[in-house]
């Protein structure tokens, strides 16, 4: 009893109160460096700029432009998330659709972000260029990560489970899924974080109708920065949460280990 | 069981032409030989897992089970998990397959470790899981590919123990392969040593008694055991 309280402890510190000193350091620092500076134009107090998150919280302007924003968001990682895991479950059984994926992928890499952003704002309207950017830069990071979570697959397991004439629905249950899983949700992960902050720069630069992206800019072009940093908490607190779910799902999927 | 006239091809690399071999039922029969002289293509031509030309005569139908050098056990199924696995499909009842798990598992002296996960037992455990596996699963015949290897000697004494106390209820046909002439005389009815390529019976000999009564201190033993080195030597 005593030794299961004192390691509830030991997690405690470890998971909760090291992070809070690592934020609680980050606020002082920048409280400190907003006192020097004192001019709330450049660099406003962190209390200040909490105070415009929490009357920006009563607006319904807000409200709309956070939920257009995470809709973006979200349509666009699905279709990423659906085009990653059929093709790489094609490239994984066809060896030739893998050879021909390989250059696109590596080319979606390569080209400058600001190139993909500034071409299809161009080619898109400005509510739809987001989710466009966002799913051709997001895709490939999804399409990699599954095609090394394949990789994960153990063939003597699956050598094994033939032998035994275990049914497929089992095998893909059982073995196919919970083998891809820890790595593919790593690829979600990562790509989910990415993808939230690649559809906000978009939309500053489309001027997204009713966007967080389109009111970021807005508040820089009337120097009003607190409102910026606002807005700023909003999207880290948005993929704060989005991770979270990921972080979630993985702990109640994996439980091996 | 008779092999009969079974050819094989890796490309150019012949590993049988007519070749010739008769397992006996209900016995445990164990092929030696070099590495790469074809041990575990003939356990693959045998339970069906690869093409070749020949026959294979055989009176009854076979089903199979396999024990693996490696255990093969899926890392996010428990012990359990992983023997529910494999068993699901033959056996419908889940009480029934209940029963049998546990009771396996007892007989392996590994009941304690049921809800443990692969990651969390030592190799010997792991393999005595996938006997378990193998014993479980409704079959009448038992290949093996070298379950014992690399086990340290106390663990394998014991394992071959406890296989040989299980085997003894069903008396399932096994062929096994191996390295250690030492495990093939503890174990084996039937001893073939085969070599050369294409692969050739090299030396073939029976062994009478019950194999718990074994002592490999015992002139006959050394004699086979000389035979059978100076085969390889040769």
């Amino acid at each position: 009893m005593i030794i299961v309280k004192i390691n509830k402890f030991k997690d405690f510190i470890k998971n909760i109160f090291w992070p809070f000193v690592g934020l609680g350091i980050f606020f002082i620092i920048w409280y400190i460096i907003a006192r020097i500076i004192n001019l709330e134009l450049i660099l406003p107090s962190p209390d200040e700029s909490f105070k415009r998150l929490f009357i920006l919280f009563g607006k319904s302007f807000f409200w709309q432009a956070v939920l257009s924003t995470l809709t973006r968001s979200i349509i666009s990682f699905c279709i990423s998330l659906v085009l990653g895991t059929i093709l790489s479950i094609l490239s994984y059984i066809f060896k030739p659709i893998k050879k021909i994926i390989a250059p696109i992928v590596v080319l979606l890499r390569s080209v400058p972000t600001m190139s993909i952003i500034l071409i299809s704002l161009i080619w898109f309207k400005n509510a739809v260029a987001p989710i466009v950017i966002s799913t051709i830069i997001t895709f490939p990071i999804l399409y990699s990560g599954f095609m090394s979570s394949l990789d994960e697959i153990d063939r003597k397991v699956v050598e094994m489970s033939d032998f035994y004439h275990v049914p497929f629905i089992q095998k893909l249950l059982k073995l196919f899924l919970p083998y891809v899983a820890p790595s593919s949700l790593n690829a979600i992960q990562s790509g989910l974080s990415f993808n939230i902050k690649l559809i906000i720069a978009a939309e500053v630069l489309a001027s997204t109708t009713q966007s967080m992206g389109r009111y970021m800019q807005v508040s820089k072009v009337y120097l009003d920065t607190a409102e910026l940093l606002g807005w700023t908490i909003m999207a880290i607190l948005i993929s704060y949460l989005l991770e979270s779910i990921i972080l979630l799902i993985k702990k109640i999927v994996i439980r091996w280990n | 069981m008779y092999l009969k006239n079974i050819n094989k091809k890796y490309g150019d690399n012949e590993i049988f032409n007519n070749f010739n071999l008769s397992i006996p039922d209900n016995k445990i029969t164990i092929i030696l030989g070099d590495s790469g002289v074809g041990k575990s293509t003939l356990l693959n031509i045998i339970s069906d897992d690869t093409e070749f030309q020949g026959e294979i005569i055989d009176e009854i139908p076979r089903t199979f089970s396999a024990v693996f050098s490696e255990q093969r056990l899926l890392k996010n199924l428990t012990v359990y998990g992983n023997l529910d696995y494999v068993l699901k499909n033959k056996i419908r009842d889940k009480k029934e397959r209940n029963n049998l798990i546990y009771r396996k598992l007892e007989s392996l002296e590994i009941l304690d470790k049921i809800n443990d996960y692969p990651s969390a037992l030592s190799t010997g455990i792991g393999q005595r899981v996938a006997l378990a596996r193998a014993f479980l699963y409704p079959s009448n015949t038992i290949i093996m590919d070298e379950p014992f290897r690399g086990l340290d000697i106390g663990i394998k004494a014991r394992l071959i123990k406890l296989f040989y106390n299980i085997w003894m209820e069903n008396k399932q046909t096994v062929v096994m392969v191996t390295h250690d002439v030492n495990e093939a005389l503890l174990m084996a009815d039937k001893i073939v040593v085969i070599g050369n390529k294409p692969a050739t019976i090299k030396y073939e000999v029976s062994l009478n008694g019950v194999q718990n009564d074994r002592d490999l201190a015992e002139d006959q033993y050394k004699n086979y055991y000389s035979e059978i080195l100076s085969v390889f030597l040769k």
